[in-house]
């Protein structure tokens, strides 16, 4: 396969470690991963916190045994407390439990950070790669595309969209999505750029490769790795823009809790419940966090050239 | 109410509260308690500090509707009469005399002597006429129906005359004499006080728009002076706006109360309630009026004295009998189930934070009107609830939603104003609570302004979770009567009843005038409210001012906190 | 130079094209009718009224006739009256867009006041505690919520501690603008938006530090006698800076967005807080013009920073 020629370069490195010199890319990546604590220790903390998520409705009803929307306002602005589970973040102005809005929140936030990615990084890799490989008009489209975007202050073009539509997560998440594949899409067209010049690019093309075969087949799958790295950051970026934008209302809309529109609440009662801030700010920095660590650590490991080290 | 134009207000946190329309006119009698409570000397000089969520949109009261704009122009445009501070009783202010004739059909006002504006223009009846006109002309007020009785309104409005007939300034401007087409009980509150609002220099507006003329075409709505106040009959001067920053007044040396002791008065604008109350805080403000969440936190601050007392005001949810998309709203059983199907009491315990009380009726408790006597005292009963819903013809579905006569379920929207942390708080409550008798409820929240828009008499919207800040002489014509649910009038719930038309009608119009007469006539209607709750009475909400223990002779209460502010002083 | 600012003058045409479209197509998407907005305070319009209205404000043309028309408007500089303060948007946004440039350009100078020298710090001691602290400090700057750094701020440095105040640009009462008392204004709402350039910046310089400190030149001034300063400086930063304007970009993107937020936070009447506040009140005009104009400005601190580029690296200026 010619993406094994390329790579194997890459694999040539530290010969005083003792491993099978022949593995791929990707089992060199994993090893060096393993290798690796700060990345494995992120990862750990990422997929606890996706489970979760996940389990959200699980704990809900059997552990927490509130809903995240069900309200106590008997029991509002407790503090939190280790009586019982659903307190244990304590309660907000209506006395529903934070803790348990803090898991549907990590969903929330998790699903537009993972999904807009997702599309940022099918959205991305077309455009740039495309455009890349084509040039000539439709490059320019797309670089004005980019450019375009790249000009408006993100926060700004969310605000007015913002304004004019009222969106539930999923089709903000693919709002995010399409207005976050600018980073990817430059990077893959430069990588492509560079790309179709080499032999085998040029070889495939005299064989009569048509232009989708060669992309997909040849051009992709060695930029994958690092389109990889970078969604995994533009997952944590939109999970930071997500907050940003949902705390000044103009985002996920309450009782649906983000991250986000959780401190909203909190900041306005700051002075009676103080508690309320924290749990949320700290949870979109561990998880933002967590996934930089691991951006980091997967770039490190599928190309040590790259280390900075 | 007439004579403070009720002003629809979201009862919200500091800044809002702090700019209430329904005070703000300045003093009364000269000997008030700032001599009592002074053993020490005043000293003159000093900065006076007042926080608001918002710019000015404009400073003259013909075309104001927001309470920042009548924070700013109450300074310098003054009423002929006000109202008590305290018990809201009629007083004197720039008039020192007032009368209703024994027909109840005209109306005299004399106005102090030698009355001069800041700039040293004589203060005369020809002002006050003036600015009555620029409402009749004007496209952008609220302020019509204060003056719809008057001979020759009409025809002023309509551009037939270039004068309204009924009002005569006699006595080289002296007195000012209003004849009206019938007798209106609340005149002298409504047309000396806040229903006409603050009172312009016509000389120097006459510059700009002239109110001698048939033109109908050209109004004061648009005219530079409406953003930088000229001259002043108010304890201040304006001086400059700085937009998004602050509005600086100084001190009017030629105020008839007396100038001012302090220098300068600033109205400083913030992001919203909480940064008010961090200003407040940190002493950039002097005095504010919080929401009850933020008590604990500044009961603690030392530095601050705390004034709690009624208001004239109350929070409701108000249900549009005539909704597009909730065509039960018009059935009262229904209307009861939602009375019964929220828990009022808990809001004003959990969320109020006991700083107020539940209300059954429209007028407030702490209006002399009020008169409980037979009021269904409604609280939370899931189960009466889900019974009217049946009576009057819903069927549970299987969700868990009731299902309409006509086969659509219950669902329906609730809109209310951002910025407002009680209101938020309530919104987000009626949706369970709702939800637990099977109606569903879609919440909305939107800016105060878009609800107002959204909430004008139509068809498109079904609740909304709004305010109303009422005067201290109760007119509520405009707001129950079946004739008020024009495109911008303010019965936006669409409800008529003969009871209360006739209630209010014996209210405004007598014959009989009378403190009891009307006391009874407001019962009348009250009573009817409560069982046809067009609204679902929430609460009425306690002032929670604080101000800077620094401050002396402040003395704020129901219906007016700045009426002696040329008396504050700072001590060092 | 000079050919140089022109052309990418040029190139920015068709981006602000982009932008008028962008913006114009989005407004024009709103459900709600615009002169029910525009109209909102107003109460004895009649059906007729309206339609004249709608009449002469162009709104039954055809939509491609009405964006020519808007942007005609713009570049004569006019967009409109503010639905909700009723005065030319124009005034509004020039009476903001001062407040907005002073964080922007302090933060800037802040970042890289700091930024660079971490960036060297770094790089030189490679491997040290000091480049572990800086690296931790990039990513965790990185990750924490912008508007959450600055409700902290405000709480504990402004209203519990007292050690700055909560927000504005002067102190009541004082009217001045390069003085100490906007300088201790600035500090709150600079240090909030620079952490996330100052986060950037080492991460990029140590980078590219390391990598020209082994090259053949360097050597070469070093062994000409030259001090390790001015080899610093003279050769090495040089080169180095030339991919840290370029992150220019990123942060200042970060810088113009943040303020929407920060300015709100930090109660500064900036462009950003105009823009949200015309946001909440439904001005379209308003919010239109807000995001074109900080659109307009975010493309001239580019070109901006491609002069300095261009000037960095003598190179460009070629391309």
């Amino acid at each position: 396969m010619a993406t094994d020629a390329v790579t194997t370069t890459a694999a040539r490195v530290r010969p005083a470690e003792v491993r099978n010199v022949s593995a791929g890319l990707w089992s060199d990546a994993l090893w060096r991963l393993r290798h690796d604590p700060t990345t494995v220790a992120a990862l750990v903390v990422l997929g606890t916190m996706v489970a979760l998520a996940l389990a959200a409705d699980l704990l809900a009803e059997n552990f927490f045994h509130r809903a995240f929307s069900e309200q106590d306002i008997l029991s509002n602005y407790s503090k939190p407390s280790g009586a019982e589970p659903w307190l244990w973040l304590g309660t907000d102005e209506l006395g529903r439990s934070q803790a348990v809005r803090l898991l549907y929140g990590a969903r929330v936030s998790l699903f537009i950070g993972s999904l807009g990615a997702l599309t940022a990084l099918v959205l991305g890799l077309g455009m740039g790669v495309t455009a890349g490989y084509f040039r000539g008009r439709w490059d320019d489209v797309v670089v004005w595309l980019v450019t375009t975007l790249n000009s408006i202050p993100l926060l700004f073009l969310l605000l007015i969209i913002g304004v004019l539509f009222r969106l539930a997560p999923l089709p903000f998440a693919l709002l995010l999505g399409g207005l976050g594949w600018l980073g990817i899409a430059n990077y893959a067209r430069g990588q492509t750029i560079a790309l179709r010049e080499r032999e085998y690019v040029v070889a495939a093309r005299t064989v009569g490769c048509t232009a989708v075969r060669l992309m997909v087949r040849h051009i992709v799958p060695n930029i994958i790795p690092l389109m990889i790295v970078l969604t995994m950051i533009e997952v944590g970026t939109l999970i930071l823009v997500e907050s940003a934008i949902s705390f000044i209302g103009f985002g996920i809309q309450p009782p649906t809790p983000s991250w986000g529109n959780m401190l909203t609440n909190a900041a306005q009662y700051l002075g009676k419940a103080p508690y309320l801030i924290y749990p949320p700010g700290i949870a979109v920095f561990v998880t933002v966090l967590c996934l930089y660590l691991v951006g980091d650590g997967l770039r490190d490991a599928l190309d040590p050239r790259l280390k900075s080290r | 109410m007439r004579q403070h134009r009720a002003v629809r207000l979201v009862i919200a946190g500091i800044a809002t509260i702090t700019l209430i329309a329904t005070a703000c006119t300045p003093t009364g009698q000269p000997s008030s308690t700032a001599t009592a409570a002074a053993s020490e000397q005043p000293v003159a000089g000093g900065r006076l500090v007042i926080g608001a969520t918002g710019d000015p949109k404009t400073m003259q009261p013909v075309i104001s509707g927001d309470t920042t704009s009548s924070l700013i122009w109450q300074q310098v445009y003054v009423t002929l009469t006000r109202p008590n501070y305290k018990t809201g009783q009629t007083e004197p202010n720039l008039a020192e005399k007032f009368e209703l004739s024994a027909d109840g059909l005209t109306l005299t006002f004399t106005l102090r002597d030698n009355l001069v504006w800041s700039n040293g223009d004589p203060f005369t009846g020809e002002d006050w006429k003036y600015t009555v006109e620029a409402v009749g002309r004007s496209k952008k007020t609220v302020r019509k129906s204060t003056y719809q009785d008057i001979v020759g309104w009409k025809d002023y409005v309509d551009g037939k005359t270039d004068s309204v007939a009924g009002i005569a300034v006699k006595d080289s401007g002296k007195v000012i004499e209003v004849k009206f087409t019938k007798i209106f009980c609340p005149a002298v509150a409504a047309l000396g006080g806040g229903g006409a609002g603050g009172i312009l220099p016509s000389k120097l507006f006459k510059a700009q728009w002239d109110n001698k003329t048939i033109d109908t075409s050209k109004n004061i709505d648009d005219v530079p002076y409406n953003m930088s106040p000229p001259a002043s009959m108010g304890p201040w001067v304006f001086k400059e706006f700085k937009p998004g920053v602050q509005v600086t007044f100084t001190k009017n040396e030629r105020y008839f109360r007396g100038a001012p002791l302090l220098d300068e008065f600033v109205v400083k604008v913030y992001a919203d309630a909480t940064a008010v109350k961090n200003a407040l805080m940190v002493g950039e403000v002097t005095q504010a009026n919080i929401q009850p969440s933020d008590n604990e936190e500044v009961s603690k601050n030392e530095a601050l004295k705390l004034f709690r007392y009624k208001q004239s005001s109350y929070d409701y949810i108000g249900w549009n009998l005539k909704a597009a998309k909730a065509p039960w709203l018009a059935n009262v059983q229904v209307r009861q189930a939602l009375a019964y199907g929220i828990d009022a009491p808990a809001i004003v315990n959990k969320v109020l934070l006991g700083f107020g009380s539940q209300i059954y009726a429209h007028t407030p408790p702490v209006s002399w009107a009020y008169d409980d006597t037979g009021f269904t005292k409604y609280t939370r009963d899931v189960n009466k609830a889900k019974q009217l819903l049946e009576q009057a013809g819903a069927k549970m579905g299987g969700d868990g939603v009731y299902r309409w006569t006509d086969g659509a379920p219950m669902k329906m929207r609730i809109e209310a104003a951002q910025g407002n942390n009680v209101s938020e708080t309530v919104l987000q409550f009626a949706q369970e609570q709702y939800k637990a008798i099977g109606i569903q409820i879609d919440p909305l929240l939107e800016s105060f302004n878009a609800l107002l828009d959204r909430t004008q008499p139509g068809p498109d919207y079904e609740g909304f979770i709004i305010g109303w800040s009422l005067g201290a002489d109760p007119d509520p014509y405009s707001i129950w009567h079946s004739s008020q649910s024009g495109k911008d009038q303010f019965n936006d719930v669409f409800y008529a009843n003969p009871t209360v038309d006739q209630a209010l009608v014996d209210n405004r119009n007598g014959p009989d005038c009378s403190q009891a007469a009307r006391k009874k006539a407001l019962h009348a209607m009250d009573l009817q409210l409560n069982q046809d709750v067009p609204y679902t009475f929430l609460f009425t909400r306690d002032a929670l001012r604080y101000a800077d223990k620094k401050l002396q002779g402040f003395d704020p209460n129901t219906y007016a906190y700045l009426w002696n502010v040329e008396k504050w002083w700072l001590k060092k | 130079m000079g050919r140089f600012i022109l052309r990418r003058l040029v190139q920015a045409i068709p981006t602000l094209i982009g932008i008028l479209v962008l913006t114009f197509a989005l407004t024009r998407l709103s459900p709600s009718d615009p002169i029910q907005l525009m109209l909102g305070g107003q109460y004895d319009i009649t059906p007729e009224d309206r339609i004249a209205l709608r009449e002469s404000l162009g709104l039954n043309e055809p939509l491609p006739l009405q964006f020519i028309k808007w942007v005609w408007a713009i570049l004569h500089l006019d967009f409109g009256q503010s639905f909700y303060y009723h005065r030319p948007v124009m005034d509004l946004i020039l009476e903001r867009v001062p407040n907005s440039l002073q964080i922007s350009i302090a933060a800037l100078l802040v970042t890289v006041a700091i930024g660079i020298p971490l960036g060297v710090i770094a790089a030189l001691r490679r491997g040290h505690i000091e480049d572990h602290g800086i690296r931790i400090f990039s990513v965790a700057g990185h990750a924490i919520p912008q508007f959450w750094l600055g409700l902290m701020f405000v709480l504990t440095l402004s209203v519990q501690l007292r050690w700055f105040p909560i927000g504005s640009m002067n102190a009541v009462g004082v009217d001045c603008g390069l003085c100490w008392d906007r300088v201790w204004h600035l500090i709150g709402p600079v240090a909030v938006i620079s952490i996330a350039g100052i986060a950037n910046l080492p991460r990029i310089l140590r980078t590219e530090v390391l990598e020209v400190i082994s090259q053949d030149y360097v050597r070469t001034a070093r062994s000409k006698g030259l001090r390790e300063k001015a080899v610093i400086a003279g050769h090495v930063l040089r080169n180095a800076l030339i991919p840290v304007v370029t992150s220019f970009g990123t942060i200042l993107l970060v810088f113009f967005s943040g303020a929407l937020i920060i300015e709100r936070v930090f109660n500064w009447p900036g462009l950003g807080r105009l823009t949200f506040e015309a946001a909440v009140n439904k001005d379209y005009p308003l919010v239109q013009a807000g995001v074109v104009i900080s659109s307009v400005l975010l493309i001239f601190s580019y070109l901006l920073r491609d002069i300095a580029y261009a000037w960095v690296d003598p190179r460009i200026k070629a391309r």
